[in-house]
Parts: structure tokens; C-alpha cells; sequence
């Protein structure tokens, strides 16, 4: 016999109550905890009353509600701002109904191996805003570097302060388009006619999980765009791999620079549309 | 614990375990038409729509749908009223061994809500959590662009 017990809160402070108690997890959409079985949890608190649904957009800043579905926040991007990464990103991710239940905050919470979350994180500079015992805005390298700050806390937002008008780019390798990613690739850029202004790109799902290309970024921002033709892109976005069902560490490296230099080519020259 | 679901417009009161999946508390209630398959979200063979949007059943807690809507391929026609999509999917052939059908006519369902008049691409993408390992999906695109058709005329 079971002794799990559901809680629905109405508030953050009751969610709070419950998520400081022992053994007890947060439920967004279930997908992670699923996986990983809720048998020896002693509570699951489950967060689709808390109003932490909604996407807000104002001077470039987006706010996204922790407990918004990948779907819902592909969705609004996809018709407020078609090149924004970050919807194109989440509209490619898993499945149409794993869409449907994936949460912002489950997957900020977790990453997991295969998060199509993660690069755009990274390249974004996106944010975690917490509430509860570790209370406050924890930028994204500090939030992936410390998982103790979830313990006793509830994400409640995601911030993304510089989020529209760029050029992008986003690719998941996989063998067959439902399949989960080997790897990520995520590319923002800003042009000014034959200027490059600003280049960030990241590689996830390698040995360092996410990856920035900080020397092609650097060497990219604030050149001039023949610059890109006599660089030996590939070179410069070398990611070490492991071992994956995809393909060996060798051959993940080679995609993966293959794609960065691709993507980078494609959005600043040929203008081609993300896979 | 219970909980109290709306099932193909009826409401139910049932028992279930907390850690019960959609899936388990179904087919534990008289739905055998949603299939029971990977059991991991990857084929889709037990897809529902949940408050209009398609699920992996098997992917959500049974406590997080109470007082919801769970839509099931038994809740969209009859044997003597098909729904287009449940015919289309007869004429053209798009049924072989017809474990997968059942939630490729949800999903088929959930996309024509939201778009009546997909692109063969939007197609692929809705379906793109439904495994079929029989047709090699041309006759089921052929299927829902036939329902699309039929359906806009209605309208």
C-alpha cells in the first residue's frame, strides 16, 4: 500500500509548506518524476494552481512561468517572435504530447541529458528565480553549478533578459526527428550590415553538458563577416564527447563543429532555417 | 485516493493508487481502447487527449488529471457514427494491425482542432509521437489530409 501523498496547493507559501518536509518533490508535468518513481517520496506537490503559467514579454526581457509546457511557451514565441531560440528550441524538443507535459521549471530543475533547454539557457544568459528557502535570481552557470539551491525552494520563473531580435539558429542531432538529442547546438547572432556585432554559441550533450565557444565567440564579435570565411570554424568549436548510441566520441566531435560551422554560416550568410 | 474525471463527457468517480498512471487507471476502469505500449512515452500507443491536449497517458499521474477532461478514441463516435477521422482512416487503408490507431486518430484529433487545414508537414510533426511499425505512415497522412478535407466542407 502506497503511502505517497498528493497535495494541491492554491498558493506559493502552501507549495513552500510542503516542499520543506521530507522526501517530498515537486510535480510540474511528471514526466522526470515518472521516470524516476515516486514510491519512496513520502509527498508530491503538485503545482498547476499556482498560477505560474504565463508568458510575459516587455523591453526585450521574456518572463516565462515555471509551469508553463514546453508546448505552450513554443506556441506563444512561435507567433510573437517566429526567430526567437528559445521557442524554436522548445517546439523541437521530444515529442508533440511529451511537449504537452514537459515544464519549464521540471527541466530547469532537473536538465536532464537530453534537455533541448539548456543550450538556450546558456546562450541567453537566461536565469532561474527561486522562491522558498534559497530564495532569489540565480543566473544560469550559478544555478547549474550549485543543485543544493533547490532543496526547500520552488522555481517560479524563468528570465531571459536580452531575448528577441537575434539571429538564431538551433540543431539537435538525432537519428530520427522524436529521438532524443546526442547533442545541441545553439547559435545567436547580431549583424550590422557586413559587421558581426555580438556571436554567442553553445554545445550541449558533450562532456561539459553545455558548452560556450567563448574563442569563436570572441574572435567572431565585433568583426567584420569575410572574417568567417577564412576561420577554420571547426577547429575553433572542438566538444568532447562520450560515448553515446548515436555514434562514437570522434564522430560526435566532428558533427558537432560540422553543425556549429554550418549554423553560424547559415544564419549570416545563406540565411538557411534551423532543423 | 479518489478522484473524480470527466471520461468521454461522463463524469467518473474512481480509486486508484497515488502513484497510478492515467494509463493504469483507465484500463483498470473499462478502457481497454487505450493501449498499452512502450510504457515510457516514446510510442504514443496510449495517447488521450487531457483537456484537449494529447498525452502520453502513460507519462501522467492519475492524481494530476482529476477533474479534468480525458478524451478517448471511444468518446469520438460510435460503430454506427464514426467520426470522419475514424472513417477516413478505414477508406484509405491507413489501419493494419491496429494497435497504434486508437491514439493516431487522437492525435490526428488534437491537430485538425488546431489546425483544419494542415500542411503534410504539420502532419508529420503532430504525429511525431506516434509510433506505427505496420503502414510506414502514408496512408495514415493520406487518412487525416482525407478527414481534413471532409471535415472543412462540413464546416
Amino acid at each position: 500500500m502506497s503511502t505517497v501523498q498528493w497535495y494541491f496547493p492554491d498558493t506559493i507559501d502552501e507549495a513552500l509548506m510542503y516542499l520543506g518536509r521530507e522526501r517530498v518533490a515537486a510535480h510540474g508535468g511528471g514526466t522526470s518524476l515518472i521516470k524516476n518513481g515516486i514510491s519512496s517520496l513520502k509527498g508530491v506537490v503538485d503545482l498547476s494552481k499556482l498560477g505560474l503559467d504565463s508568458l510575459k514579454i516587455d523591453k526585450g526581457i521574456l518572463e516565462t512561468g515555471a509551469a508553463m509546457s514546453f508546448a505552450e511557451v513554443a506556441e506563444s514565441l512561435a507567433n510573437l517572435y517566429p526567430d526567437c531560440l528559445l521557442g524554436k528550441a522548445l517546439g523541437a524538443a521530444a515529442s508533440t504530447p511529451l511537449r504537452n507535459r514537459i515544464t519549464l521549471g521540471g527541466s530547469a530543475a532537473l536538465f536532464p541529458l537530453w534537455s533541448d533547454l539548456i543550450g538556450p539557457m546558456s546562450v541567453l544568459l537566461g536565469s532561474v528565480c527561486v522562491d522558498g528557502k534559497n530564495a532569489g535570481t540565480y543566473s544560469f552557470s550559478a544555478w547549474l553549478a550549485d543543485r543544493s539551491l533547490l532543496e526547500g525552494s520552488l522555481i517560479t520563473t524563468l528570465l531571459f533578459p536580452d531575448a528577441i531580435d537575434w539571429l538564431s539558429y538551433y540543431h539537435r542531432e538525432t537519428r530520427v526527428g522524436f529521438d532524443y538529442p546526442a547533442f545541441t547546438v545553439s547559435i545567436l547572432a547580431r549583424k550590422n550590415g557586413s559587421s558581426l556585432e555580438k556571436v554567442r554559441i553553445a554545445v550541449a550533450g558533450g562532456l561539459d553538458r553545455v558548452l560556450r565557444l567563448t574563442e569563436l565567440e570572441e574572435t567572431l564579435s565585433g568583426g567584420d563577416l569575410s572574417a568567417l570565411e577564412k576561420l577554420d570554424v571547426k577547429k575553433m568549436a572542438s566538444v568532447k564527447f562520450g560515448r553515446k548510441p548515436a555514434g562514437s566520441p570522434e564522430y560526435l566531435s566532428e558533427m558537432a563543429a560540422l553543425q556549429v560551422e554550418r549554423g553560424l554560416k547559415g544564419i549570416l550568410i545563406e540565411e538557411v532555417k534551423s532543423r | 485516493m479518489n478522484g473524480s474525471f470527466v471520461v468521454n463527457g461522463r463524469r467518473v468517480e474512481w480509486s486508484f493508487e497515488p502513484e497510478a498512471t492515467l494509463l493504469d487507471v483507465l484500463r483498470a476502469n473499462g478502457h481497454p481502447e487505450v493501449h498499452r505500449g512502450c510504457d515510457e512515452g516514446s510510442c504514443g500507443a496510449c495517447s488521450v487527449l487531457l483537456d484537449g491536449k494529447l498525452v502520453n497517458s502513460c507519462q501522467v499521474f492519475a492524481a494530476s488529471a482529476i477533474d479534468k477532461d480525458v478524451l478517448t478514441v471511444a468518446g469520438m463516435g460510435t460503430i454506427h457514427e464514426p467520426h470522419p477521422l475514424q472513417t477516413a482512416f478505414v477508406e484509405t487503408g491507413a489501419i493494419q494491425c491496429g494497435f497504434c490507431t486508437p491514439a493516431m486518430i487522437l492525435a490526428s484529433l488534437a491537430l485538425l482542432r488546431s489546425n483544419p487545414n494542415p500542411t503534410d508537414e504539420d502532419i508529420r510533426s503532430a504525429l511525431d509521437g506516434n509510433y506505427c511499425r505496420c503502414t510506414g505512415y502514408v496512408k495514415i497522412i493520406e487518412a487525416v489530409r482525407l478527414a481534413s478535407r471532409r471535415m472543412s466542407a462540413h464546416d
